[in-house]
């Protein structure tokens, strides 16, 4: 029987058990290969008091392929885009089996802390970012105000 | 005391044990830990097996993303790491000691694993040794293992040999794996074989259709000769009866004289008068003379005429037994030029893959299609052979054979067509390289083109002639077919030239429907886009803006269908080159594109922050430029030009600047500065020069266009941001048409935007969408000498080509890193060949189709 | 540390019954959308398709536009179609919901442009397997339909 991977349990049990701090990731009722995830915007970043929602999702080559994942908050980032999709390369290319789920979400709360506006993906708000980069981390502040702070 | 020390050691780091115990891909126990060369272990299944992807010949560590090369077995050619494996056997007395403990970390199935090989010393039967197991270094019964030379004690042993079994198993899951890989390949070779069966069908028929043929010339030469010698029979009979009759007529002529005589003699009363017997003596001499002449041969008889069949037999035979020749050609000389990759992993395949070719060769015949002299001479050779030779001492005249022969010949027509030419060329076509098919295709469709365009020239009004002028290259031009199943492999991306493509202006006839050749043909049917994408335009404002189109419709691209560099056919790319990196040949993000006079490529390799120059066959020539402000020096360079005096005009996007160079690259002048006054520029992008020397550059940023003299004087400005007509949203590439109207790529508006060079808005096309004539962030643009646009659409990853009008024409690309597929391409220029080279920036190479 | 292991065993219990319930790995409606919206952009379609957002930073992806150019050889020949649909939460276990912006008769489409789910096969017999795609597919099946061959059209561009 397929079943779930023992990986996937095991690494279930690790991120229940030992969360990461300032992230939170449970796994969906119906779905175990599916996480609810909340990540708290870094400090010293424009995201900072902010809650993220994302969402995450183990397709079933994992860990051969990588987890998918994508924000579900509306997010002023240059490697985000409008529909909170990622660019961040161990999503993609870079993606090797001894990453984890856990590794991932900190992977990405540390590409809030650190923008990359040099990323290939064509993106207004990158190309804002490397143009005007004070006025695009005020917008971000904005964003993360109005958009990641009812939590 | 080893156990001790270690027992020991445990105490502190148990936890620490534990994880190093854990492969960091299945999280679990390691089960046959499998070390790498760069040291990291793994365990071999199903973690490093499932790294191993397809036929891949390399492994990337997922620790460091080393890659090592795949042992020729499999994973399981890694070494064992024998520290971990003594580990992981340390663990299992710890859980025979106090197994309460482990279950915690190690889990379920880790411990039940553990039960199970508890080791207990067992005497052996066999020849025991006492130098200690290899496995526990207990010194216990031991016996040696039967397949290889280790001696352990029986607990290992077990172990052991359950590790050898499924090793084993492993081994034949492996197998299993292999089957269809094999059965795959019997399964190719079957068609092969069917093919060949085919083909030698063919071959044989050809054989057959020939001898049957040149047996027929025979029989009719045959039939011919015969007839020739009836006719010599017939006259020499006819001479012969004549002479038999002059014979008769003497015998009869003497017989008589003698009765005559003796009748006259014998006449008791008959007096003969002694003049008359005088006479009779006379005439008896005459007549014993003939006869005399008879005796001795003197008198002429019809010569004795020989006739005979002569002919070279062994030369014929020479003929015929060489006639002919099957010659069997390896099909693949083409495929592994591609697929050399594949046929590396895999011989056997490869080895298969080349399907030979039956080729009955007939002489020249496969390099050139009009009927073969060779068969001219082997045809001449039947009908000369067997001449028929005829001597005659005499002058004695019979109809001439040869002239008979040479009068029959030429009413004899020959067969000409009868033989399959097709068959010749295919046998022909995998010998023929790919780009010599390419330019014989293109010179055909070269020819449709100046005839269609003849023919248009001469009734330009009636759309009737329009028609007839596609009818025509239609029939000139060749479809590009895959010419047989081993290059189809291959050449499954090319585009299929479908003539129906073609579009024509006023001709609202359906688009018919094209022979969509295969599922691979991206041929789709033409729609029209005119100015489709605002569908709130009512009719009015819409006709107005016909009415406009019109005024400037001047561009030969607006009223000829099919462009004579033949877009429609390309889609595969001919050259690639490039990849990621610094080095000479790699790029890093390249951008813009230019050609020179001298039909060199200039890349723009923008985050290597210099140019690079090739020849139009993508060998590397030079390239200068560094990181930096000063004068030659550049930030992420994007658009490139080049002008009419040759300099290479060179946008310095982070510089906020325009540089211009000679055309050996040395530095001329700079100009611009950042900022939002005329003249000053922020985050240019492309440029382009036109017939003047005048430059245009896309001021990005500050969404306009501005226009510079060659020295960098502004001239003026156009455009504002905004989504109207003449407005921009981050204008990215601009090109200048044959007939002086400026094509700007308004990328985030999605559309192509034209201007008078004096910056007068004219007309625009494109509207966001994925369909035909739609764009989405069109980049690079170029315009060829008959004003067809040529557009990067680089969010459909794809080239789109439309007419001067904006009316789409044809597309080509998709999504991917195979050829003829882009990842956000960037920008588009054309060889005075036609040949179109495109930046395909996130798969860091350039493409020419 | 007993709690912690409560918590283990709660995990491992409830991962369980979920594998049960999972023989197969059933991607999410967002990420199984988003795969459709980057086929779209792609333009994986011949060129006579096509879906994108509705908007383009709708986060829900739960509107879309998508266009249909007629088949030729019938009523619809090269017109261009542009229709709605609508993903709801529950796709895509339940199917789309789709209507015309672009005035039409079309068997399956009623007097205000929804197209009718038990008149077209694909919404009818929707698996949670289909597409976007397969939608706007079975509609131009629908056009190319014998039965829709004589219908008059309303006059291009009209819509709803």
């Amino acid at each position: 029987m397929a079943g779930l991977p023992r990986r996937i349990i095991k690494e279930t049990q690790r991120l229940m058990a030992e969360p990461v701090p300032g992230i939170s990731a449970s796994p969906d009722e119906s779905n175990a290969r599916y996480f609810h995830v909340l990540v708290q915007g870094p400090k010293d970043s424009p995201y900072e008091g902010g809650m993220f929602k994302l969402e995450l999702f183990l397709p079933e080559e994992y860990p051969m392929s990588a987890p998918k994942v994508r924000f579900m908050t509306k997010i002023y980032h240059p490697n985000i885009d409008k529909l909170g999709r990622i660019c961040l390369d161990i999503l993609k290319d870079k993606w090797s089996p001894a990453l984890q789920i856990r590794t991932v979400l900190l992977s990405i709360q540390a590409l809030l802390s650190a923008p990359n506006p040099d990323d290939p993906l064509a993106n207004d708000v990158a190309e804002k970012w490397k143009v005007d980069e004070k006025a695009a981390i005020e917008e971000a502040r904005n964003w993360t105000r109005k958009y990641a702070s009812a939590q | 005391m080893l156990e001790q020390e270690e027992e020991e050691e445990l105490t502190y780091s148990l936890d620490d044990i534990q994880k190093l115990l854990q492969c960091s891909i299945c999280l679990d126990r390691f089960k046959q830990p499998k070390l790498l060369p760069c040291q990291h272990t793994f365990c071999q299944e199903p973690c490093l097996e499932g790294l191993v992807r397809g036929y891949s010949l390399n492994l990337k560590c997922p620790e460091c993303r080393a890659e090592h090369r795949l042992p020729y077995n499999g994973v399981a050619g890694f070494p064992n790491n024998l520290t971990i494996k003594s580990f992981l056997d340390l663990r299992r007395k710890r859980t025979r000691n106090d197994s309460g403990d482990v279950e915690r970390g190690g889990g379920a199935g880790a411990a039940s694993a553990d039960c199970g090989q508890i080791e207990q010393p067992v005497p052996s039967t066999a020849a025991a040794s006492r130098s200690g197991c290899a496995n526990c270094n207990r010194e216990t019964f031991l016996a040696k293992c039967s397949h290889c030379t280790q001696i352990l004690c029986e607990p290992c042993t077990k172990s052991h040999i359950e590790q050898v079994r499924n090793d084993v198993l492993r081994l034949v899951s492996q197998l299993r794996r292999g089957i269809p890989r094999v059965s795959n390949v019997l399964s190719v070779v079957d068609d092969k074989a069917e093919q060949f069966k085919q083909r030698a069908e063919v071959a044989k028929a050809d054989v057959t259709e020939v001898i049957e043929r040149f047996i027929m010339e025979l029989r009719s030469r045959q039939r011919l000769l015969h007839n020739e010698i009836d006719m010599f029979l017939l006259g020499e009979i006819r001479s012969l009866t004549a002479h038999k009759e002059n014979l008769q007529v003497e015998i009869a002529s003497i017989s008589s004289f003698c009765q005559t005589v003796e009748s006259t003699f014998t006449q008791p009363d008959a007096e003969v008068s002694s003049d008359i017997v005088k006479t009779f003596r006379e005439q008896c001499v005459q007549f014993m003379e003939r006869v005399r002449r008879y005796e001795d041969g003197s008198l002429s008889l019809p010569s004795e005429r020989s006739l005979r069949f002569l002919m070279e037999e062994n030369r014929l035979s020479d003929v015929i037994s060489n006639f002919g020749e099957i010659s069997s050609v390896a099909g693949d000389e083409i495929t592994t030029a591609q697929n050399d990759t594949q046929s590396q992993e895999f011989t056997p395949v490869s080895s298969h893959e080349s399907t030979p070719d039956i080729n009955i060769s007939r002489s020249q015949s496969e390099a050139t299609s009009s009927p073969s002299p060779w068969r001219n001479n082997a045809s001449s050779y039947l009908r000369d052979e067997g001449r028929l030779h005829m001597s005659s001492p005499s002058s004695y005249q019979t109809p001439s054979s040869p002239r008979s022969a040479r009068s029959w010949n030429a009413d004899y027509s020959y067969p000409r067509t009868s033989l399959p030419s097709a068959t010749s060329d295919d046998a022909a076509a995998p010998r023929r390289s790919l780009q010599e098919r390419r330019r014989q295709h293109y010179s055909d469709s070269r020819i449709s083109a100046l005839i269609g365009g003849r023919v248009f020239l001469n009734d330009p009004q009636s759309p009737g002639a329009g028609r007839r002028r596609t009818n025509i290259s239609r029939s000139f031009s060749i479809p590009e077919e895959p010419y047989h199943s081993d290059s189809a492999l291959t050449l499954s991306r090319s585009r299929t030239y479908t003539p129906g493509d073609s579009f024509l202006e006023n001709d609202n006839e359906n688009p018919s429907p094209i022979g969509h050749m295969g599922t691979i043909t991206r041929s789709r049917p033409t729609v029209r886009f005119n100015n489709i994408s605002d569908e709130e335009t009512d009719s009015t404002d819409s006709e107005e803006m016909l009415l406009q189109v019109t005024n400037f419709e001047e561009n030969e691209s607006t009223h000829i269908a099919n462009s004579v560099n033949n877009y429609q056919s390309k889609g595969r790319s001919l050259i690639r080159f490039g990849q990621r990196g610094n080095d000479t040949m790699e790029f890093t993000w390249p951008r813009g594109i230019a050609v020179t006079r001298e039909d060199n490529i200039l890349i723009a390799d923008s985050s290597n922050h210099r140019v690079q120059i090739f020849d139009q066959t993508g060998r590397f020539l030079k390239s200068f430029g560094s990181y930096g402000h000063c004068e030659g020096e550049f930030d992420c360079l994007a658009g490139i030009s080049v002008n009419s005096f040759g300099q290479i005009i060179i946008v310095d996007r982070y510089n906020h600047r325009i540089q211009v160079f000679d055309h050996h690259g040395h530095f001329v002048l700079a100009f611009g500065e950042e900022g939002c006054d005329h003249g000053q520029l922020l985050y240019p992008w492309g440029v382009a020069c036109d017939r003047m020397g005048f430059i245009y550059v896309c001021d990005k940023e500050n969404h306009r266009i501005q226009v510079f003299q060659s020295n960098g004087n502004f001239v003026r400005a156009f455009g504002f941001p905004g989504h109207g007509p003449g407005q921009f949203e981050n204008p990215y590439y601009l090109s200048i048409s044959p007939d002086s109207k400026v094509y700007v790529t308004d990328s985030n508006n999605h559309r192509i935007q034209v201007f008078s060079i004096y910056g007068d808005y004219l007309f625009s096309f494109g509207s966001p969408g994925s369909m035909q004539g739609q764009l989405r962030y069109p980049k690079g643009i170029v315009i060829d000498p008959q004003g067809f646009v040529i557009v990067a659409d680089s969010g459909n990853n794809r080239v789109q080509v439309f007419h001067g009008d904006g009316r789409f024409n044809c597309m080509f690309g998709a999504y991917g890193s195979e050829s003829g597929q882009f990842k956000g391409l960037e920008d588009v220029a054309l060889l005075s060949n036609g040949n179109i080279v495109v930046s395909d920036r996130e798969n860091h190479r350039i493409q020419i189709f | 540390m007993v709690s912690r292991l409560l918590i283990f065993y709660t995990c491992i219990q409830f991962s369980y019954t979920n594998v049960f319930s999972n023989f197969k790995a059933v991607m999410p409606r967002n990420f199984k959308l988003l795969e459709e919206l980057e086929a779209g952009e792609k333009g994986s379609g011949d060129g006579t398709i096509s879906w994108g957002l509705n908007d383009d930073d709708d986060m829900t992806l739960s509107v879309w536009t998508c266009m249909i150019i007629g088949p030729p050889r019938t009523a619809f020949e090269n017109r261009m179609y542009t229709l709605r649909i609508g993903t709801g939460e529950d796709y895509p276990i339940k199917p789309p919901t789709a209507r015309f912006i672009s005035k039409i008769k079309l068997n399956c489409v009623n007097e205000n442009g929804i197209v009718d789910p038990n008149k077209l096969e694909v919404l009818k017999r929707w698996q949670p397997t289909y597409s976007i795609r397969n939608v706007l597919e079975g509609l131009k099946k629908q056009m190319q339909h014998k039965e829709n061959h004589k219908l008059s059209q309303p006059p291009e561009n009209s819509q709803y």
